[in-house]
């Protein structure tokens, strides 16, 4: 049976991933992350609340641990770290195409260049999205060791509520993780070059965001990195999650349509 | 007669930044040809064989492959196998599976994969990742590549630049081997020698412009002949002659060279009209410019033609 011209794209895409050096990179940091962010989260809980500041993510009680949610609260808290590791890993993906040149071989098969780039991508998010199961599970498995050492108490986390809780907590994280991975794409198509693209993305998600929002109240509101940040928290005081998620998407969508135009224009040159 | 043409274009014409690169280039190259595409360094080749490919857009005009529009690279191309500049591929993945990721986007068959890579000669290297391979087996698995979709046309762009004189001669082998299968190919280069040899058609380009193309014997035929007379005395009297048929002469020793000769039933007219007024030949023959030489007139005048 042959798979439809549209999905192979997707299926080359796969056997490019099949490395062990990347499948184990991916699978592996990102669970990895989740436990160490799970034990951190544990670790530093709070016995008594202290009111948050605008913007910022509401502080972790120890009593907040012990409701349904909060087997998968390390969990959350890891999603904003995959943020730049999902963002670098789709930048250099896409840019790397056009900085080794196999961009221009893979063409003369698939000249369709939206069909193309779309398909390498979705394929690296359908991974993603794979390691992000690993993560949650192992971010679970590593919430009950760490409970028995806190004195959490776990009987809520055994409920139908806490495993809807972790339904929720993963879709907002495969959510943000989407969004990363659609900048970083974008842009890596947009710069074609995978450090002038790392440097701006870098920058920008990293350090800069956070600045401004010292200096504008509005940064919380409208910056994609922190609305992403605050999908993946579930809201944030300054822009609750359904708001975050759909102002996210809308910028999103923008530079990823800004990205397909200069895709199907451009001259392919390396 | 009209013949098919796999490759057509009229006043193709790519500008960087407003700098002219591809001036107005009209091609037609025919079905089942080894078309040897020449031209010095920047003059406009890989730019050319670029928008074939549907990888560079052109600034103006137009042109059709296996009949389709440049703007539809998804209707040729599967029919199309191309090496652009150097090869590129995953330098972590081995050899077949870089094959197998083309192999599966272009829809071809996997079973494919086993046999381009017999058919370059890498078989047995093929499992090691690509980045220990040398520049010939990176070229070789290029053209592996190429072979991919059962090409009806193979674009080869500068196979051999880069290679040792081993590789060079290995993959001049290969490429006479690869006409042998029946495709059309459409091989770039800088050097003449290698074209002269195994193309059976020619286009050549000088800062992107068509400088000449037909069929190799064609130009070959813009040979000259070399007269010898019985008596030196003789040869101002030749001289006159064979430019009074718009021939250039210079004299060589005791010998006149005539050019260009136009068709192969020059040399007896002239051997009659020598003997016409008195002037016995002792030696009549026909030499082929090589296409070195060749080349260097026609670049010359299209040089010169730029300059008036
Ligand atoms: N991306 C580009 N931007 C500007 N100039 C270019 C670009 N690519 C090629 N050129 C110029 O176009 C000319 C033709 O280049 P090219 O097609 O590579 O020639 P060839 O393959 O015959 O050596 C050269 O002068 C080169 O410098
Ligand atoms: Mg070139």
């Amino acid at each position: 049976m042959k798979a439809p011209a549209a999905l192979r794209p997707v299926r080359a895409q796969l056997l490019v991933l099949r490395r062990p050096a990347v499948l184990g990179s991916l699978l592996g940091l990102l669970p990895a992350l989740a436990v160490v962010a799970t034990s951190i989260s544990f670790a530093t809980a709070d016995a008594f609340a202290v009111p948050p500041e605008p913007g910022e993510r509401p502080e972790l009680l120890l009593s907040a641990l012990a409701r349904p949610d909060g087997m998968t609260a390390g969990f959350a808290a890891t999603s904003s770290l995959l943020g730049m590791l999902v963002l670098v890993l789709f930048l250099a993906l896409t840019a790397g195409e056009h900085g080794r040149g196999t961009l221009r071989m893979l063409l003369t098969r698939e000249p369709r260049r939206l069909r193309l780039v779309g398909g390498q991508v979705l394929a690296v998010l359908l991974l993603t999205w794979a390691a992000l199961i690993l993560a949650l599970v192992a971010s679970i498995a590593a919430a009950f060791v760490a409970a028995g050492l806190r004195d959490v108490p776990t009987e809520a986390w055994t409920s139908a509520d806490a495993l809807r809780a972790a339904g929720t907590d993963y879709l907002r994280a495969a959510g943000a993780a989407a969004g990363y991975g659609l900048i970083g794409s974008a842009l890596g198509t947009l710069v074609r070059s995978v450090p002038v693209g790392l440097g701006i993305g870098v920058t920008w998600f990293g350090p800069l965001e956070h600045l401004l929002q010292e200096a504008w109240t509005g940064a919380s509101r409208w910056f994609p990195g922190l609305l992403m940040e605050s999908v993946s928290a579930g809201g944030t005081t300054a822009s609750g999650l359904a708001r975050s998620a759909t102002v996210g998407a809308a910028l999103v969508a923008g530079i990823v349509l800004v990205a397909a135009a200069d895709l199907r224009r451009r001259d392919v040159l390396s | 007669m009209t013949k098919e043409l796999i490759v057509e274009t009229t006043s193709l014409t790519k500008a960087y930044r407003g700098r002219t690169v591809v001036d107005g280039l009209d091609l037609a190259l025919p079905a089942g040809v080894v078309c040897g595409f020449v031209g010095p360094n920047g003059a406009g080749k890989s730019t050319t064989l670029r928008m074939l490919l549907g990888l560079v857009r052109p600034t103006s005009g137009s042109g059709w492959v296996l009949g389709h529009d440049l703007s539809r690279p998804q209707d040729y191309l599967p029919d199309v196998g191309a090496l652009i500049e150097a090869p590129a591929f995953y330098p972590g993945l081995s050899g077949r599976a870089n094959l197998r990721v083309l192999a599966t986007l272009g829809g071809t068959p996997a079973a494919r994969v086993a046999e381009v890579l017999e058919r370059v000669g890498l078989a047995e290297r093929a499992d090691d990742a690509y980045k220990t391979y040398s520049l010939g087996m990176k070229q070789r698995l290029g053209i592996a590549a190429a072979l991919l979709p059962r090409p009806r046309l193979l674009v080869l762009d500068e196979p051999t630049n880069g290679l040792d004189p081993q590789g060079i001669r290995d993959m001049r082998g290969l490429l006479r081997s690869l006409a042998d299968d029946g495709p059309t190919v459409l091989v770039s280069s800088h050097l003449l020698g290698e074209v002269q040899q195994a193309c059976d058609w020619l286009v050549m380009v000088e800062a992107g412009r068509l400088v000449w193309s037909g069929p190799t014997a064609q130009l070959l035929t813009g040979s000259e002949a070399v007269l010898g007379c019985e008596h030196a005395g003789d040869l101002p009297r030749l001289a006159a002659l064979l430019e009074a048929r718009a021939l250039q002469v210079r004299r060589v020793g005791n010998r006149l060279h005539a050019g260009p000769l136009t068709g192969d039933d020059v040399l007896p007219g002239l051997n009659r009209a020598a003997a016409e007024i008195g002037i016995t030949l002792s030696e009549l023959r026909r030499q082929s410019a090589t296409l070195e030489e060749q080349y260097g007139t026609l670049l010359a005048d299209s040089l010169a033609g730029s300059l008036r």
